[in-house]
């Protein structure tokens, strides 16, 4: 069922996350997949606003991506994609379909690390513009200052989000 | 004695319930997220061991000193009946696989094994168990059985074996072993715990996602064992599960089966 592989070879991809000898060393893959959809449900579990809004397909593609690019460095899960929020952010410097999805993501993070020292700045617009979002109905309240600061207790009592 | 391992969602079910079972298995890399309230209820009602998914027993890298410091702080503190790791790595240069990976089965990589075991049960200061794994892959450089290197781990360093009879069902499904061949080499006398679980397809292989009930020849092959030696059974379920009362007529069940 499996041909033999070099060890060197099984260890490269794993650390590459290299999928082409697959094809000839299916085994190979269980690994590979494990890794991924492990440190993708540890994703979900911080960004899940942000997965809701691009969909599984893509929040799937983009992780995938942040996965290959910060490999996992603690042996505790819970350490894992507490740099994704800046991921996306860089990705929103070059690909305007990201704009939006920065404040998302340091909401979720925000969200899930229950820090009350935790200043995010949203732009009034944003709020706006997420209102907009496909699937995502936005509740806030008067804000007449241009920029708002939104500490996790004003998060959770002021500003709602449901998907 | 009939164990099962402790997930999150369950804890409550362990604490208040109080599930027929003698002991609890605790992964020892979740320890620190359950508050002290909680170990110490688990303690109070169960024995405990520790299974470890991250000791790296089959790395090259220098064994990670502070997480086994730590650990025994832990064995200190709860006493667990037994401690266990798996015979594979977890961990390359700054990456955590998060994953039970195999390697080799040669001479080079049995001196390595047989001086990590060492130096862990000397840090632990206790008898280790090691765990035999599932495989996906075999590789070229391999020139000896998991069997027989477990064998000449056991003889050369007092350590024990975790036999996990679902892996070794799983790699005769996935065509890597075969559960005869197996059982017939290893050393029984070295077997000090049993673990049973049920894989599930993924794809052309059968996975070891403790996702299901224990196959039938897995528990006969459990029931033959703890008929000749009595020792320490888990049963592992990690995913699919459905209620509480399932998940109780399941451990009855297995109890049934091989006691």
């Amino acid at each position: 069922m499996n041909n033999k592989v070099k060890f060197l070879s099984f260890y490269q991809s794993l650390v590459e996350l290299d999928y082409k000898n697959t094809t000839e060393h299916k085994g190979l893959k269980v690994y590979l997949n494990n890794y991924v959809y492990s440190l993708t449900e540890e994703l979900l579990v911080k960004y899940p606003i942000f997965e809701k809004l691009v969909g599984a397909d893509n929040f799937k593609a983009i992780t995938f991506d942040y996965i290959k690019k910060h490999p996992s460095d603690s042996r505790d899960f819970e350490d894992y994609g507490l740099l994704f929020n800046e991921f996306v952010e860089a990705k929103a410097v070059v690909d305007n379909d990201f704009f939006f999805y920065k404040y998302i993501v340091d909401l979720d993070l925000m969200y899930y690390l229950k820090n009350d020292n935790l200043i995010v700045q949203f732009p009034c617009f944003v709020f706006k513009q997420w209102s907009q979002l496909k699937g995502l109905i936005f509740e806030y309240g008067s804000a007449d200052e241009d920029v708002v600061p939104i500490v996790w207790d004003v998060k959770v009592e002021n500003l709602r989000l449901r998907l | 004695m009939f164990g099962v391992n402790v997930r999150h969602e369950y804890l409550d079910f362990y604490q208040k319930l109080k599930p027929n079972v003698d002991f609890l298995e605790l992964i020892v890399e979740n320890i620190n997220s359950y508050n002290d309230d909680v170990m110490n209820s688990l303690r109070e009602n169960y024995p405990l061991s520790f299974h470890s998914v991250s000791m790296n027993i089959g790395s090259s890298l220098d064994l990670d000193i502070d997480f086994f410091k730590a650990l025994k702080k832990n064995i200190d503190k709860f006493q667990p009946v037994l401690i266990s790791g798996h015979l594979s790595f977890e961990q390359s240069h700054n990456m955590f696989h998060h994953d039970l990976l195999p390697f080799p089965m040669n001479q080079k990589n049995l001196k390595n094994v047989v001086q990590r075991v060492l130096q862990i049960q000397s840090l632990l200061d206790c008898e280790l168990l090691i765990e035999n794994l599932s495989y996906y892959v075999h590789f070229e450089e391999s020139e000896m059985t998991e069997s027989s290197f477990l064998n000449e781990i056991c003889e050369k360093t007092g350590a024990k074996v975790l036999l996990d009879l679902n892996n070794i069902d799983i790699n005769e499904m996935n065509k890597i072993d075969e559960m005869d061949r197996f059982l017939g080499e290893l050393n029984m006398e070295n077997v000090a715990q049993l673990h049973l679980a049920g894989g599930e397809k993924n794809g052309e292989f059968i996975v070891d996602t403790h996702a299901s009930f224990p196959k039938e020849n897995v528990l006969k092959a459990a029931h033959t064992i703890i008929k000749k030696k009595s020792i320490p059974v888990v049963y592992e379920r990690d995913n699919n599960f459905n209620t509480k009362n399932e998940y109780v007529k399941d451990i009855q069940l297995i109890r049934e089966k091989i006691f």
